[in-house]
């Protein structure tokens, strides 16, 4: 050994004993390990929690139905699809999965199957939160016009839709347009057209329609899907 | 402990765990015995890099700090290894020696695990010598597994668990660093 190994060697012998390094006790050792499992799991419940998010809102705005609409529909759907939380669910998984790679049971596995697990964990639980009314008791508290911060914005997901897309009640029916009673309870004359799709069962007065319009200022129908 | 001659037949592990219950003594055994090991590790690792006694000794501090997290059911030198690959990586970072890589296939995908002994008996001489000769020509982290694998002689489990990788990745990292390396040898002696 050289001097110079063994100088440093006395000194990190010496920092030792003057006090000025200690051994964490146990306990701190186990803390630790805890606020880093527990911050894994909140990062699983939280990426679970954003996927029943985008579930639950693309039910509420119908945005999954656009996909029945040629096109025209899926450019729609790709458009008001809430990317960003797709976005936040797979950081959110990502994190988990990197803070996870302190322990033994994530490294020793490829990344591929720890980030399927994880995405599969928080597919999971997503559709466990999902089964539960949290997002409907969020979305409906506490009423139009006492809005919380969460009602605010569920309320503005939920109606994130394109303009050119209705669904709603057929009140009256002419031969060549419709009358459709909206949610809100405003009326719309829909037109119809030699070009318009229509699925389902021929329309009647009281059925139940989606309709998306040939644009945002028309309102001649590209496609009708009767329930 | 009792004299420098029943302390040098101690195994690591059962100093580390004499370190647990406050024993400087083993700890200065300890400090004997991977010194020099850790610091050669990490002039193999980050070629050319300053303040790798620095960071050695931060090593050793750490180690120190932490050593109620070592379990002594396990083998120490995989743990002390552990702690000096964090503080090279660090220091590699610092000093721009490694890089980060945001996706690496072989920590992506899952590999064939590879029979280390196989490799080592195959060309473990040969590799060596190219070690020597040609480590600077190699990437970080095709280097880092190299010198673990052949100059520290740690077996593809005990790299797995310093390096946090599946062992099979550190299959391919060798298998791959080990094909490099005889093309980098046989472009130097003009035969690509």
């Amino acid at each position: 050994m050289n001097n110079s190994n063994d100088k440093i060697q006395q000194e990190i012998l010496e920092k030792i004993k003057s006090g000025k390094i200690n051994a964490s006790p146990q306990v701190f050792l186990l803390w630790r390990d805890i606020f880093w499992i527990l911050v894994v799991v909140l990062l699983i419940l939280s990426a679970s929690y954003f996927a029943s998010f985008i579930l639950f809102i693309t039910k509420i705005n119908r945005l999954w139905d656009l996909l029945n609409f040629g096109t025209l529909g899926f450019k729609d759907f790709l458009l008001y699809f809430p990317w960003p939380f797709v976005f936040i669910v797979l950081l959110l998984a990502w994190l988990a999965e990197r803070f996870a790679w302190r322990y033994s049971f994530a490294y020793r596995l490829p990344k591929l199957y720890v980030a399927l697990v994880s995405l599969m964990l928080t597919g999971i639980l997503s559709l466990i939160i999902l089964a539960t009314p949290l997002h409907l008791k969020l979305f409906e508290f506490p009423g139009i016009g006492n809005l919380t911060v969460s009602g605010k914005f569920y309320r503005f997901f939920g109606d994130y839709r394109p303009d050119n897309f209705y669904f709603g009640q057929i009140i009256r029916i002419y031969p060549n347009q419709f009358i459709l009673k909206l949610q809100d309870d405003k009326t719309l004359i829909v037109e119809l057209s030699k070009s318009t799709v229509i699925y389902g069962s021929k329309i009647k007065t009281g059925d139940l329609v989606e309709v998306l319009a040939k644009n945002d200022h028309g309102l001649e129908a590209a496609y009708i899907k009767n329930y | 402990m009792d004299s420098k001659v029943s302390i040098e037949s101690i195994s690591d592990e059962k100093l580390a765990k004499a370190v647990q219950q406050g024993d400087l003594a083993s700890f200065d055994a300890l400090l004997k015995r991977y010194y020099e090991k850790i610091l050669r590790y990490g002039n193999k690792f980050l070629l050319g890099t300053q303040d790798i006694e620095d960071a050695t000794q931060n090593i050793f501090l750490k180690a120190y700090r932490f050593i109620k997290s070592y379990n002594s059911t396990r083998k120490f030198s995989p743990w002390i290894y552990g702690i000096a690959h964090n503080e090279f990586i660090d220091l590699g970072k610092k000093s721009k020696k490694t890089q980060v890589v945001f996706f690496d296939d072989e920590e992506f995908f899952p590999y064939i695990a590879v029979d280390d002994s196989a490799q080592k008996d195959i060309s473990n001489l040969e590799v060596k010598e190219m070690l020597n000769s040609y480590l600077d020509k190699l990437d970080a982290k095709y280097r880092e597994p190299l010198v673990l694998f052949f100059l520290e002689d740690l077996s593809y489990k005990e790299i797995a668990q310093i390096l946090r990788l599946p062992l099979s990745t550190v299959g391919i990292r060798v298998k791959r660093a080990k094909q490099k390396l005889r093309d980098i040898s046989a472009a130097s002696h003009g035969m690509l």
